[in-house]
């Protein structure tokens, strides 16, 4: 079991959590990712935006194990890492929130949120109980006390799902955390409230990678803002430094 | 309550079906017979627990009959007394018997190669190993039958205690006992509802599917290779035909007792009133003055009502818990 409360986010001495160097990745002949670098930190929020096949999600899946680049390096707390697959990632500290959100509808809420890391008594049974009252207050901190830990996760709404796909990221005191669309089809309150967790995770230390075809949301949340175009780097930007204008022309491709 | 009943619908037909065939004839209602039908179930509830192992993880075994038919037939071969038909080594029970176990494994093992490894569809890969286990002992006895195999060997399935309860009977029912808990308080039973559920989920989530699909398979196959020792040790012989045509009735019972064929979703007590259900059906018609051309016509439509039924109870809960009228 991994030791929650015990780790914290290192950082190399310029701060950098992930270096992430010329990172590549073909699917039979479709180049989904070409050669991306780029930096997250620990306190920062990092949007990432391009239009739809620009390589989020790939970039994402390479990161966290999912798939194996072509070619690259990914540096994660000064080491060079080859996540043969998620498990791997998760145990040195990465989340992913996946846009499809990664649960499974037969299974209840607590389940869902231990999905993979269910914690189990001495005699290595599950520890049925010991999960459902963690989910309850993990539930209860994010401001969702009415969702019950013990309802089946393919009756709730997608506000709810998503809610539990983020409790399972938050539970384990990630360092890095992938959120990829954590906002899409949500109501409006919702979408304040993931806005806002976003934002206490930066206090907490934690790097987080924030999705978002929103740039509204974007700019409002993230430091910086990286953005793809084809599989490639079009740029990084300070947020300050930069407007929605530049942006979108960076995501059209646009020099 | 209404779901209590509905969740549990599959022992409130198999009731119903018992107190119907005992209405008829009255001389059913004894002891000694019911202890028969638990005995004549033993074998089906072996094959259905390696069955639900593998469907709950989104996959199917067809091949456990024939892994049944196959280990049952090679083992009598090596432990046979008989210098006609066995190999005339004698080796001893014990061996013997880890040996077939290890079979059983090696045929879950394979099984899980080409489908994990090569990505082959469960059902063809299994279908495949069906026949080809089955061609296997044929070829392997020229469709010989292996006698006198030793006492010690064929106790599991022949000794009862005071004469009465077969240790089949407490062998089966203990398994079944034993794999709900499995299912429902090891990380190994949850990792499977997570697999068959969502597999990419399960993956994502950091969940070994490979690892534990292989597990399934492996004991979908010492499965088989323990439901031969037991079979072989009732008949005290081996024909080539052991176990054959059962893969249906592995699959009724375990859809009647509410096993998804999806994946992700059933329980181990449900498909065991789905066996008990079987054995009374079978039972039952096989002492009715009709035709015993009726009988596989009779099962398959009792079968039929009791899927169907069981889909029904379903659909209400749904409606149930969605709210919807």
């Amino acid at each position: 079991m991994a030791d929650r409360h015990t780790m914290t986010p290192a950082a190399d001495a310029d701060g950098a959590l992930l270096r992430v160097r010329g990172l590549s990745k073909r699917f039979d002949h479709v180049v989904a990712l070409d050669g991306v670098s780029f930096e997250a930190h620990g306190n920062e929020v990092l949007g990432l935006v391009g239009d739809n096949g620009a390589g989020k999600s790939t970039l994402i899946k390479l990161v966290s194990g999912v798939h194996r680049p072509n070619a690259g390096e990914i540096v994660f707390a000064d080491r060079e890492v080859a996540f043969a697959t998620p498990r791997d990632s998760r145990e040195r500290g990465i989340e992913v929130i996946y846009q499809d959100m990664a649960l499974v509808d037969e299974l209840e809420v607590w389940e869902n949120v231990f999905l993979g890391r269910l914690l189990r008594t001495r005699v290595k049974t599950i520890d049925r109980r010991r999960m459902i009252a963690e989910a309850a207050e993990l539930l209860e901190s994010l401001g969702l006390g009415s969702l019950s830990p013990t309802a089946q996760v393919g009756y709730l709404s997608g506000g709810q799902k998503k809610a539990v796909a983020i409790s399972r990221a938050l539970y384990w005191d990630a360092r890095l955390i992938f959120m990829d669309e954590p906002t899409a089809a949500l109501a409006v309150v919702e979408i304040g409230k993931v806005l806002e967790l976003i934002g206490r995770l930066r206090e907490t230390g934690v790097a987080v990678v924030f999705v978002s075809h929103n740039l509204q949301e974007i700019f409002s949340t993230a430091d910086r803002i990286m953005v793809l175009h084809r599989g490639q780097l079009a740029g990084i930007r300070q947020t300050g430094e930069t407007d929605q204008d530049e942006i979108i022309k960076l995501m059209m491709g646009v020099r | 309550m209404t779901r209590f009943l509905l969740r549990n619908a599959v022992w409130i037909v198999l009731l119903f079906t018992t107190i119907a065939f005992v209405a008829v004839e009255p001389r059913l209602l004894s002891v000694r017979i019911f202890i028969n039908v638990l005995e004549h179930s033993s074998i089906l509830g072996i094959l259905v627990i390696g069955m639900i192992f593998c469907l709950l993880a989104g996959r199917f075994d067809l091949s456990s009959e024939s892994t049944l038919g196959f280990t049952a037939l090679v083992g009598a071969w090596m432990v046979s007394t008989n210098p006609f038909f066995g190999s005339g080594w004698q080796l001893p029970p014990a061996l013997v018997i880890v040996l077939m176990l290890g079979m059983g494994a090696g045929v879950g093992c394979l099984n899980s190669f080409f489908i994990i490894k090569l990505r082959v569809n469960a059902f063809i890969v299994t279908l495949a190993m069906l026949l080809a286990l089955r061609g296997f002992t044929y070829v392997f006895t020229n469709a010989n039958t292996m006698y006198d195999l030793p006492p010690s060997f064929a106790a599991l399935g022949g000794y009862s205690i005071g004469g009465l309860l077969p240790i089949s009977v407490i062998l089966f029912l203990s398994l079944f006992v034993v794999s709900q808990f499995v299912l429902s308080y090891t990380t190994f039973g949850r990792d499977l509802y997570a697999i068959g559920g969502n597999r990419e989920a399960a993956f994502a989530a950091g969940i070994r599917v490979d690892r534990r699909t292989l597990t399934a398979f492996v004991l979908s196959g010492m499965l088989g290779a323990l439901a031969a020792w037991v079979l072989a040790g009732r008949l005290q012989a081996v024909t080539i035909n052991l176990g054959q045509g059962m893969v249906f009735e592995v699959f009724a019972a375990a859809v009647i007792g509410g096993v998804s064929l999806a994946g992700g979703k059933g329980t181990m007590m449900g498909p065991l009133g789905g066996v008990l259900l079987l054995g009374v059906i079978t039972t039952g018609l096989s002492v009715m003055p009709i035709s015993s051309f009726w009988v596989d016509a009779v099962r398959g439509v009792l079968i039929l009502a009791a899927v169907v039924l069981w889909r029904v109870t379903e659909i209400f809960e749904e409606r149930w818990r969605t709210g919807t009228p």
